[in-house]
Order: structure tokens, then sequence, then C-alpha cells
């Protein structure tokens, strides 16, 4: 079976999000299973990492012209834009639009820099990939991640049907704009929304990497449950670096999260149990790794309710400084608003550090040894932090049963559900 | 004869590391040796020394001209230890007698507002380094940024001063002329005040081209000087102003080399030092503020330090930290909290965004203020813990989110402070009359 992956991010080590490492990831998972794989993306800062996946560069492929169905019209886009209530030339930051949507109409294009709208990139990305399509048509499976690929996508089945080959588009959701923008239902980019419906509509099949998105894809989406399947995330098998006790930890408790401060990552809640944590106990810190829209808010906030001290921030760390960071904490915390998977969860169990995660989250379906409480119960979460950190033989045993747990969550795993899904989507598109 | 006196502010702060959480409770250094010498050697090549060597030279060719500095300690420390020929430039300028060399706290501090025997402490620090490296002792008291309340007039006039220097901001004028002697409500401190039209001209219009004096001759300006009526036109700035703030290239120092002639062309016009000039001019009046004036932004009071969460609850940290700090009397920890005192490192947090947001971002080493927040915030954690560990930081004690500090002043302001205002849920109960 050869399967034409339609990725957006690169893969390690240029990957900037979890986008690159899950597309990379499953398609490395799949080789071993006799799957021939190639990933187009759109550019690559550097020169090609070895590796058994095919990759295709977009940008090196002559764009080929592709039918408009699947991008929106500007009609529908300012209608869309005037039913929005957050929609203003002169929105700040604090309205309840995603990461994308703050930098606004400023979104960089990939390949030029240039100011794009949503769309405009889709499609420029779109007729790129169908050039690269048309260049190597024998694929039997195209299969497209997150919003910025779905056009592409769909333009690669297209030039496949020209080439005379039935083949299935599925569309693999790693996050929506409904959890970028906080679970906000009129927040979000409208465009963003639009392309994401059309995709999902032109979809053959829809793969969820959580229960919690399936949900989301049929409440939000109105995409039928028939169509969607829900394949886990793989968590790669690594023995995390160890570090020695850091100093801070001889002095404190230590509650960390790590990850973008945006609304989607429940940043506030973060703050309200870090003010409850700490009137009630003066020997916790709380540490923030990371960057993102919401820092500066987060941290002036943080400061008015005399968190300065008690909590520390710390810019987006790399490499080996992640395990570094996870390893600091006694209690993890990710109190994310609505979360498709949340890998950093895993990542701190991997670091022998107990989870206390959102309900709202698709990494809290994979194992019981995650704590799981809604993201609004502050007082439930200050309440578990609290237990977390006076009792070291629950966070052992915590730790210990979520560790058996991953080790059932490989990329190996994931891709044997992927093929089955294939071979189903296959047999009825061929029927 | 009415005088023009001239008093510039000379500073260099010792600026905090980038400092990482992954760096708390392991005692790295907390300031940027680095980057501070190569600051101080970069304004040294820019400012200091070719403007010493040309006020040196105007001193030496006209007896009659006469100028007057104000030096933080942690500027002279660094002189010694990076540019030492900055230090020996200065000392020749002391040594011609014409120099004269003003009062002020040691780390170019906020002290004066948060801790008196911490004040006190730094004067009287900076008046003795001042005596070691430049042989003249102090007279007048300039406070940090000219801030400036009738208690810190008290202050100064209790260590000896005979003089204060302020902004003529126009809270504290009230419609009368900085070009008059005027003394302080309580304590009668002669207070000189800054004329800030004529200084801003120098200091912040100078090389604009978009101003219609652009470009200002010596002649223009002395003609402008002549035209005030008073006893002595103060004209004070940051001596950065020369070769730093206004590169060398817009021709501020041909401007300087020509001002000495061009003032003293009208015979009724001299220079005078600060001491000089409360010598020389009888008291004309008075001032008063209770709340504290300075010379910084459009608002010329404290807010371009204190006032947003960020800067309000870190200075609150760094002045509880003082206590234990105290109590250890240990020389390098009182040397690690005065630096951290200084003034910069709230300056640099502060967020306010129009005109003046520029002139934050010109002076601050970070990438923000939200920057300057963090890595502060990660130093003082780590200080935190090392005052710990030495057994002088018994309870670990949280910053308020306002200090008292901070709080009468923002009152004052009529600024009303989220964190006291009742809240809705406890109805305020009908007052009881009392007898």
């Amino acid at each position: 079976m050869r399967v034409f992956m339609v990725g957006w991010e690169p893969p390690a080590p240029y990957n900037t999000g979890g986008l690159g490492t899950a597309c990379f990831g499953m398609s490395e998972g799949l080789v071993p299973h006799g799957v021939d794989v190639s990933v187009v993306i759109p550019e690559i800062p550097g020169p090609l990492p070895e590796s058994e996946v095919g990759l295709y560069i977009a940008r090196n492929f002559a764009p080929v012209g592709i039918s408009q169905h699947l991008t929106p019209s500007p009609e529908e886009i300012l209608e869309a834009f005037t039913r929005s209530p957050y929609w203003s030339p002169d929105r700040t930051s604090k309205t309840p639009y995603s990461q994308v949507e703050v930098r606004g109409q400023q979104l960089r294009h990939v390949a030029t820099g240039a100011t794009v709208t949503p769309n405009q990139q889709s499609t420029w990305y779109a007729a790129h990939v169908a050039g690269a399509a048309e260049a190597h048509p024998d694929f039997d499976v195209v299969h497209a991640h997150d919003w910025m690929t779905y056009a592409a996508g769909a333009a690669a089945k297209e030039v496949a049907a020209t080439h005379g080959h039935k083949v299935p588009f599925i569309v693999h959701v790693h996050a929506t704009e409904y959890d970028r923008c906080g679970a906000n239902t009129e927040g979000g980019h409208p465009e963003i929304i639009a392309l994401e419906k059309a995709g999902l509509k032109a979809a053959d099949h829809v793969i969820a990497v959580s229960h919690f998105t399936k949900k989301v894809l049929h409440r939000q989406y109105g995409v039928p449950l028939s169509k969607i399947s829900v394949v886990h995330n793989g968590v790669p098998k690594k023995e995390p670096k160890r570090f020695d006790i850091h100093e801070l930890k001889k002095h404190y408790k230590i509650v960390g999260t790590l990850g973008r401060v945006t609304l989607q990552k429940g940043p506030e809640q973060f703050l309200q149990v870090a003010k409850a944590v700490c009137e009630k106990d003066e020997t916790v810190r709380f540490l923030m790794f990371g960057s993102g829209d919401m820092q500066e808010q987060i941290m002036e906030m943080a400061a008015r309710i005399g968190l300065t001290g008690k909590l520390l921030f710390a810019p987006f760390v790399r490499g080996t400084d992640i395990d570094k960071a996870y390893q600091m904490a006694d209690v993890f915390m990710m109190p994310s608003v609505s979360e498709p998977f949340g890998i950093v969860a895993l990542e701190a169990i991997q670091n022998g550090v107990p989870v206390i995660v959102s309900k709202q989250s698709g990494a809290s379906e994979v194992s019981d040894y995650l704590l799981k409480v809604d993201f609004w119960d502050i007082d439930k979460m200050t309440e578990t932090v609290l237990h977390l950190l006076h009792n070291q033989d629950v966070r052992q045993y915590l730790v210990s049963g979520a560790k058996k747990d991953l080790e059932h969550l490989g990329w190996d795993d994931s891709a044997r559900k992927l093929i089955a899904v294939y071979n189903q989507v296959l047999s009825t598109v061929r029927a | 004869m009415p005088s023009v006196c001239f008093y510039f502010q000379v500073h260099q702060p010792f600026r905090l590391r980038k400092y990482h959480v992954f760096e708390v409770g392991t005692h790295a250094p907390y300031f940027d040796d680095e980057l501070n010498k190569q600051i101080c050697k970069k304004v040294a090549q820019k400012c200091y020394i070719p403007a010493n060597k040309l006020f040196l030279e105007l001193v030496k060719k006209y007896p009659d001209f006469k100028i007057a500095y104000s030096i933080s300690g942690i500027a002279l420390e660094q002189f010694a230890r990076y540019t030492p020929e900055v230090l020996e430039s200065f000392k020749a300028l002391a040594d011609t007698g014409q120099v004269e060399f003003l009062a002020e706290t040691y780390y170019h501090s906020l002290a004066a507002l948060a801790n008196r025997d911490e004040f006190r402490r730094q004067v009287k620090r900076q008046n003795e380094l001042v005596e070691q490296y430049l042989g003249v002792k102090p007279q007048v008291f300039r406070n940090t940024e000219l801030i400036f309340t009738n208690t810190i007039a008290w202050e100064a006039q209790q260590m000896g001063f005979k003089g204060i220097i302020t902004e003529g901001a126009t809270q504290l004028m009230h419609g009368r002329s900085p070009a008059f002697i005027h003394s302080a409500v309580g304590s009668g401190l002669p207070v000189l005040t800054k004329y800030f039209q004529l200084s801003d001209d120098i200091a912040f219009r100078f090389s604009n081209r978009e101003w219609p004096a652009w470009p200002l001759t010596a002649e223009t300006f002395a003609h402008w000087v002549h035209a005030e009526e008073g006893d002595t036109i103060n004209l004070f700035m940051d001596y950065e102003t020369f070769g730093e703030h206004q590169w060398e290239s817009t021709g501020i120092f041909e401007f300087l080399r020509e001002l000495p002639e061009a003032i003293c062309k009208n015979p009724a016009w001299d220079f005078a030092t600060p001491s000089e000039v409360i010598d020389r001019y009888p008291v004309r009046g008075e001032v008063s503020a209770d709340v504290p004036i300075s010379w910084a932004d459009q608002e010329r009071d404290l807010s371009a330090w204190l006032g947003n969460p960020l800067q309000d609850s870190t200075f609150a940290w760094v002045y509880k930290l003082g206590e234990a700090v105290e109590r250890s009397k240990d020389p390098e920890l009182l040397d690690i909290w005065g630096r951290f005192q200084t003034s910069d490192h709230f300056y640099y947090q502060c967020t306010k965004f129009w005109q003046d947001g520029d002139v934050h971002k010109y002076f601050s080493a970070y990438e923000s203020p939200h920057q300057a927040y963090m890595f502060m915030s990660n130093a003082l954690s780590d200080f935190e813990i090392l005052l710990k560990e030495r057994g002088y930081l018994k309870k670990l004690s949280p910053p308020a989110p306002l200090a008292e500090i901070t709080q009468p002043v923002a009152a004052k302001r009529g600024i009303a402070i989220a964190e006291t205002a009742p809240k809705r849920s406890t109805p305020r109960l009908p007052k009881k009359v009392t007898k």
C-alpha cells in the first residue's frame, strides 16, 4: 500500500509543534508494516534528514491548477466574518480567537513570508501539492493533517482521479479551531473554520486523535459519528535523560506546566490553582514553561494576584531541557480547556512525574493513572495538587501505573490501527 | 547677575543576567558582567571620554565656566573596574575646582520611598566613594531621577546637605518660575528646580529635524537664555545626552564648545554650580510636594518605575527581603540587595505604551517589560534561597501584591487599587454614628 501524506510541519529537528512529530511519527510507524509512505510538506529550513519515509518539498513542484470547490468564495468568507461577534478590525489579543487568528491577518506565508489569509495559504499549498501528486501519482490513499492541508489533500485526490485511480481522501484531525480558541463556539477564525468544514465534508473518512476530538467533530462540525475513527497518537518510547535533583526542589515542592501560553491550554486556570495552593502551603512554587500570545497577560495577572515569586516563568525550552523541565516538577498539570491529545502529559509520565489532566483532553483517555479534573473545577484541582504533593506513595503509584499504560501507546500501535482504517476505507471506496 | 547652572546625571546600572528558572537555587551570578562591561566601554567611547575632554578644555579656557555632576556609586564602581580612564578624567575635572559633584544614592535606587535607613546608608556610601575617588565632598543632594518630596528634602537636610535639586514640574511649581530658589515646605531646605523647557531643548529636541528651531546654534540658545528672567537657569540632563542620545554627528559637541562664550557675551550672565547658586541667591518662595515628582516621562511622577503589577510586586519583594539582609550585616549580601534596588530594573518593567514607551524600550536591556519581570523574579527567587540557606530568612514570606509603600502613593494619585476595593459579595454596611 502506498500512502500520500500531506503534512505541514517539518520533521525533527526542525519541528516547532506537535503536528510535525505526530505526522512523521506515524509515518515511520507505518513503514515496518510494509506501507510505502511519502510525506509532502511546504518547505524545510535545512537539509533533508535521513529517513525511510519519502519526503517531498511542495514548493519545489510547479503548481497545478485545481478546481476551487474546497476554498470558500469571498462572499462566504465575508458572511462568516460579519456573523462572528468578535470580529472587528481593532481586535486585541484578549478576544477569544485562536493563536493563528491573534496574529490575525498577519498569518505568514510559509514559503514567501508575505502576509496572507488562511485561505490564500491553503490554496497556494493545494496547487503545489497537486504538482507533487502529478509528479508521483502512484498512491492508494491520501492522508491529510489539519486545516492547512485539507485543500491540498483533496487536490491530490483529484490529481489521482485524472490518472484513473480511485483514491480515498482521509482527514486526520490533531486540533480544531474550536480547540485553539479555547472551546468558544463563537470564537475562532471564520475562514479557518470554513476550510475545516469543507475538508471534513470532502473527506471519505476522518481520523480523530481522541474520543474527545471525535465528540468535538461531531458536535461542533456536524461530522457523522460513523465517519470518524479514533487513533490515539503514539508516544515515542524513550528513556529521558536523567538530571540530578534540581536545587530548587530541595527548598520547595514544585508544580509545573509546559506548553504554549494560550487560551486553549488553560493558563488562567493554572494561575487560579497556583493562588489557591500557595495560600494553603507556603512551600510550593509553580513553574510555567513556554511562551505564547497570553504570556504577558498571564504575567500581569500573576503579579496582580500576589503570585510574584510564587509562580516562575521560563521561555520555550528545547531538546534535553524539556526533560529537565519535567523533572523539576513534583506534579505536572495540564489544565487545558480543550485538548485533542496533549502529549506533554505523557512526556511528564516518562520523566517520572505524576500528572493531573483536564477531563477535556484526549490524553485523559489513554490511562487510568492520570488524575482527571474538569478544567474549570479550581477547587478540585487545588485539592488534588495538595494531595499529591503531600503523598509520595500516591505519586509513585500513579507514575508506575501510567508508565505501564504507555507501553501500549507506541507509534507501532497507532500504525496498526491506521492500516485497519485504510483497508476499511479502501474497500468502501472501491466497492 | 543671573547664572546658568549645569548639572549632569551620570549613571550605569548593574544589569541583571537573563536568569533562567533552571538557575534558581544554584546561586549563579545575578548580574551580567560581560554586558555591563560592554555597555560601560561603549558609552565611555561615545560620551564620557569625549565629553569629559571637552568640558576639561572649556573649564580651563573659561575660568568662569562651571558645571556639576551627580555620579551614582555603581557608575563609579564600574568606571573603576572597566574604564579607569573615565574615572581619571572626572578626577581631573574635580581638581579644577570649577566642577561640583553632588550627593545621591549609591545604587541610584528608590530607597527614599521605601526604607529610610537603607536610603541613608546608600547616600553615605556614595559620598564616601566620591570623596575617595574624586577628593571632593558633596554638599548638595539630588535624589534618583530627581524624585522629590518634602520628606526627602527633610531627610537631605538632616544629613547635612545645603540644598536639593529637583524637576521644575508643573505640579510642583504651580505657575511659579523654576528660575528662582525656593525652599521645601517643612525643612526649609533650598530647592533648585530644573528649567525643563530649555533643558529638553538640548537633551531631547537638539537633533530633531522636525523641530522648527533645528539646527540649534549656541547663539540662538544663549539668546533664549538671556530673554529669561530670574536668578538661575537650571539646565539638568543625562550626561549621556552628549554623544550617546545625541550622537556626535548631530553637532552636539560643537554646540557645547561655543556655548560658554555665547552665554557670557551678555555680561549680566555667568555660570554657577548648584552650591554657588544656593550661596549667592535668596530663597524667593516655597514649594511643596507630598506626592513624589520626578523628571521622567510626560507625567513627571513615579509612573516610570512603579504602578503596574509587575513593578509594584517586584519592588515590594525587594524591600521585603531587606529585613533579612539588614539583619545579616553581611557586606556582600547588602551589596547584592542594593544592586537589586537600582531603579533601572523597575524602569525596564514599565508598560506605558505611548510616546514614552519608546524611550523605555531604548534604554532596556530586555526584549519586553515582561521579560525584565521574568528575569528579575527568577534572580530574586534565587537570592531568597541564598538568604534562607545562610539562616537570615526563617519563614518564607510571600511578597504582598502591593506594598504599603506604593499604596499611599497610588491613593494620592487617585488610582483605585482593585485589591483594596470592597468585593461585591460583601455589601458595605452603613456607617455607624459614633460620638
